[in-house]
């Protein structure tokens, strides 16, 4: 095995001359008359790998996501009030309080998708988003990687190395986003071309819309500008990346994140975020992986691994080096960005493993790419088709975990609020009751202290029967195995009016 | 730019004039003295952390201790459980010889002796960590290093248990292996037997040491196919270090039983979700960064050196899966990371010259001093060690107990279990021995504890005579108005509920 450099690309090192043709350079028995055919197969091949990781995102429980109800919510107070709110008016505990709906653009998305198609287009916009990573992926692994077979294989990996998050959340088009950067990075340092890096930009302001993980993006700039200077100091080597070229897309991409509607402020809700210690012990996707699967050592050692080929080339190369490092920080403190090592590190292996095919595979066409995508498109449609995907498969997957049936019957008896919840139904709640609620998902805006209160209370601490929004609720709903269920079957001050498998419902006796 | 593991220290033995000989004169005095006392603070160090943070609230050392007093009242090994509801199963006290140790510093020293345990351990690993370190790593800022960031990644480690036992026999093993790997010498293998001869009465963990002697072993039988191998030792000598260790390790009260609590230890997943060490590294402190750190820094240096798929490639990703799995155990990927990046950074003939062996060893003993002037300064006594206990443990409720005279089985949670074994004599429905009740109890257990839908059907539950329990558990609070118990006593930190009769 041979190590390649990933500031070499393939074109640089097994030239594609412009008819399509395989290069004189590589040793072939192909004979032309079987190109198209194996062409084809490849088109075909690239499509199965695209739709892979969309089709098992229908498997998954990705309406069970809490969250997913809040941004529906949301998008469509957007819509009604053709505004972005900047004060809170889905909770009655932060009545008015600032908020910032930092993911406005991807909330409008999926209500119109819900309007258009019902929970089925919730799944769609899931599966055409991994869709497009897969495919960003696979193009980004296939620049350092000639060898069909391998550039499928870490694009397989790279992308259900995050298959626990193939939910419905604005983070998959941080993923997408970080790709695409990485991607024109990586081509601007081995090419010097650098008006591709005139799409951050563009990127950029894009993505302060939809997510808030714009910051990681801000960070990978950030490096690629240390390794710019470090050069200059005869640290590490140079790459054909210009200071000036980069400096303009640094600052063009820090005046994109500002073309949002809160401006300036979104690095201020970056920061509350960040900040809250917490809410990272408090909530699942933000807590360190479990290591009880095999996916999670399979990413451990996707890590070493990526350690292993950098160090094996025995080169300081510092743009790579600084990613890896940070793509292993963000990844190990929360499962939730584990596709940041995951991506990245395949990438790394990727390029460094270089293996001699007896029979090189042919390149694939102009068009092939677009085809495979169109087809991957298909096999999605089908799969959904094949799988049962409709508006009662949904339902009946968002009964199983969310409090359906008792949000039914409150509806129905018009109980009076105020609501007192948990947060991980919050969410839904905002969504189905149209009741202001007492916490949801929007963990930073809370804050700890609310949090914790609600957790403690809910958990069944001793000083529970004081906590205020308790005392002053109109309507309890809790998950059937909660304590704070259990403890007010005989609490004097509330009846239980409703109960199922899921969730019990208690009224104040007033 | 070579790096290699059996790269060797430049030595002395060089023409007079030459360019090495110059470089690597001896040290002056003021530079020897310089270093002693460095060496003493970095060995003094870890051990001092240790006294100052003045941890003797751990959950399980209190049915060690109890353990420990059974033997010595007895004379005897027990074969049965006798603590716990389950009186008569058989139960294996494999970590027999710590046992009778902790309780005998506890019965000269009371709580300091606990401290003086864990602190004394503690110096002992620093000093081995750095001793195997130092053979490899010439460069003392560089080995100081080495021992000062993996002993600060298993901070959380250095706590009163038989685990220490492990650590630091684990680094005298390796330190062997690769010694004698790396210069042929042979004799060294003969203290391998002697060492697991005590790791395996002293804690069940000596199944890693021969994992790792297994794949030494296996490395020399590979050697003549396999190019990355080191043939320092051959297979022979090897086999009958393996061989020795493994009879070694039958020396112990309950013979080969013990590979039956290992292997029942190993298989109980359970409790690798419920229990807090056994639990994934969260990632939330220093410390667990510097393990990742040290972990990816070890897989650098040898793919640097292109030695990934060697012996110390295993060792590593041995290591690495077992400490990424559960917490507990991240002191295997910091010792066997350090000794990996001891050999395989090369630094510049300027820098200072070697420690003199002596040097260590005086260090050594001037870091005991240090320690030991440690527990005065800080006046650890058991007045001062006390509130800690006081506020883990239900301390008071347990007086109260006793003084009502309430015998019987004693209803309590996992945590609580092993105190209430020491202080209250009476039959346990839970402790922290896992492998002696199984998942499917400790889950029960759990869900009891955590208020369930189904709490109130727990058997063992309705048969106790007492329940004690965290003053904050949702049991507690549904206790409090329960028609079946009647509360007895509370303070901040537990409650004391009886059967009403």
């Amino acid at each position: 095995m041979s190590l390649l450099s990933v500031d070499e690309t393939v074109e640089e090192r097994c030239p594609v001359p412009e008819n399509g043709a395989p290069s004189p350079d590589l040793e072939t028995t192909t004979p032309p008359k079987h190109l198209w055919a194996e062409q084809a197969a490849q088109v075909v091949a690239v499509a199965v790998l695209l739709a892979a990781p969309a089709l098992l995102s229908f498997r998954g429980k990705s309406l069970s996501d809490p969250d997913t109800w809040w941004h529906l919510r949301t998008g469509e107070w957007i819509l009604q009030h053709h505004a972005v709110p900047h004060a809170d008016t889905f909770s009655w505990t932060n009545a008015g309080k600032p908020w910032v709906a930092y993911s406005w653009l991807y909330e409008l998305l999926v209500i119109k998708l819900f309007h258009w198609f019902g929970l089925p287009g919730i799944l769609g916009y899931t599966a055409a988003m991994l869709l497009c990573i897969t495919a960003a992926v696979r193009r980004l692994i296939g620049r350092f990687q000639p060898d069909f077979l391998m550039v499928a294989l870490f694009t397989l990996v790279g992308c259900f190395s995050f298959a626990r998050i193939f939910t419905p959340r604005p983070w998959l088009f941080s993923i997408l986003f970080f790709v695409l950067e990485l991607d024109i990075l990586l081509r601007v340092r081995a090419t010097g071309r650098a008006r591709k890096l005139a799409w951050l930009p563009v990127l950029f302001a894009l993505w302060a819309n939809i997510h808030i993980q714009f910051i990681d993006g801000l960070i990978v700039l950030g490096i690629a500008a240390a390794e710019v200077v470090a050069t200059r100091f005869g640290w590490g080597e140079r790459t054909l990346l210009q200071p000036r070229a980069l400096g303009l897309a640094i600052l063009g991409s820090f005046l994109g994140t500002l073309a949002n509607p809160s401006g300036l402020g979104i690095y201020r809700v970056a920061y509350d975020l960040a900040s809250q210690a917490g809410v990272m012990n408090k909530i699942d996707e933000l807590q360190a992986m479990h290591f009880r699967t095999t996916m999670d050592f399979l990413i451990l050692f996707i890590a070493l691994g990526a350690a292993a080929a950098l160090a094996y080339g025995r080169r300081l190369r510092i743009f790579e080096t600084g990613m890896l490092v940070f793509a292993v920080l963000i990844s190990f403190r929360s499962v939730r960005d584990v596709w940041a090592v995951g991506i990245f590190g395949c990438v790394i292996l990727a390029s460094a493993i270089r293996t001699k095919p007896r029979h090189p595979s042919a390149p694939l066409p102009r068009f092939g790419a677009a085809a495979a995508m169109a087809i991957a498109a298909l096999i999605v449609v089908l799969g959904a088709r094949v799988m049962r995907i409709s508006a009662p498969s949904s339902e009946s997957e968002v009964a199983s975990t969310m409090p359906v049936k008792a949000v039914e019957y409150i509806r129905a008896q018009g109980y009076p609020g105020p609501l007192y919840n948990t947060f991980d139904w919050g969410g839904y709640l905002i969504w189905a009751l149209r009741m202001p609620v007492s916490v949801d998902g929007r963990a930073a805006f809370y804050g700890d202290p609310a949090l914790d209160r609600s957790v403690a209370t809910w958990s069944g601490q001793p000083n529970w029967a004081s906590d205020p929004q308790l005392k002053a609720a109109g309507i309890v709903i809790g998950p059937i195995n909660m304590p704070l269920v259990q403890f007010l079957r005989t609490d004097p001050h509330f009846q239980l009016a409703y109960e199922d498998k899921v969730a019990a419902v208690f009224v104040a006796r007033r | 730019m070579p790096t290699t593991l059996d790269m060797p220290t430049a030595s002395l033995q060089e023409a007079p004039g030459s360019f090495e000989l110059r470089q690597l004169r001896p040290a002056r005095r003021a530079d020897r003295v310089a270093q002693l006392v460095a060496l003493t603070m970095l060995l003094a160090g870890p051990a001092m952390l240790c006294l100052h943070m003045a941890f003797v609230a751990d959950c399980d050392i209190w049915w060690h201790m109890r353990t420990g007093e059974w033997i010595l009242q007895h004379g005897a090994l027990p074969h049965t459980e006798p603590f716990s509801v389950l009186a008569g199963t058989p139960w294996a006290a494999y970590s027999w010889a710590f046992e009778v140790i902790v309780y005998k510093l506890f019965h000269w020293f009371g709580l300091p002796g606990i401290l003086a345990y864990s602190t004394g351990m503690v110096l002992l690993i620093t000093v081995a960590l750095y001793r195997m370190v130092s053979r490899v790593q010439s460069d003392f800022t560089v080995a100081a290093l080495l021992t000062f960031i993996p002993m600060f990644s298993m901070g959380h480690l250095l706590t009163p248990r038989p685990w220490m036992f492990t650590i630091l026999l684990f680094v005298f093993e390796l330190d062997i292996l690769m010694s004698s790997r790396r210069t042929g010498r042979k004799a060294a293998l003969l203290w391998l037997p002697v060492i697991f001869a005590i790791w395996a009465n002293t804690h069940i963990q000596l199944v890693d040491g021969l994992f790792v002697l297994g794949l030494a072993f296996a490395e020399s039988l590979l050697s003549r196919w396999w190019k990355g191998a080191q043939r320092g030792v051959g297979p022979v000598w090897l086999g009958v270090a393996l061989a020795g260790s493994i009879a070694g390790t039958l020396l112990n009260p309950y013979g080969w039983r013990l590979y039956s609590v290992a292997h029942d230890l190993a298989t109980q997943s359970g409790a690798l979700n419920k229990v807090t060490e056994l639990q994934a590294i969260p990632f939330r402190s220093l410390p667990d960064f510097a393990v990742l750190l040290l972990a990816l820094a070890a897989v650098a240096a040898l793919g640097w050196s292109r030695k990934l798929f060697s012996f110390e490639g295993a060792l590593l990703a041995f290591a690495i899966v077992l400490s990424f799995r559960s917490q507990r155990d991240v002191w295997v990927t910091a010792v066997v990371a350090a000794i990996i990046l001891a050999g395989s950074i090369l630094t510049s003939e300027r820098r200072s010259a070697k420690v003199a062996p002596s040097a260590v060893a005086i260090a050594a003993l001037l870091a005991s001093l240090v320690v030991s002037a440690g527990f005065r300064m800080w006046r650890i006594s058991d007045q001062v060690l006390q509130p800690g206990i006081d506020k883990a443990f239900p301390v008071e409720a347990v007086r109260q107990v006793a003084a009502m005279g309430i015998t019987g089985p004693v209803y309590s949670n996992f945590n609580w279990g092993g105190y209430l074994i020491w202080h209250l004599r009476s039959p346990v429905v839970i402790d922290g021995r896992q492998n002696v009740y199984g998942d499917q109890r400790i889950d029960r257990s759990v869900a009891t504890w955590s208020g369930e839908p189904d709490w109130s059907t727990d058997k063992e539950l309705a048969a106790a005579a007492v329940v004690i329990g965290p003053v904050k558990s949702p049991l507690v609070q549904l206790l409090r108005t329960d028609q079946h118990f009647r509360k007895v006593y509370e303070d901040q930190v537990a409650a004391v509920f009886v059967p009403q009769r």
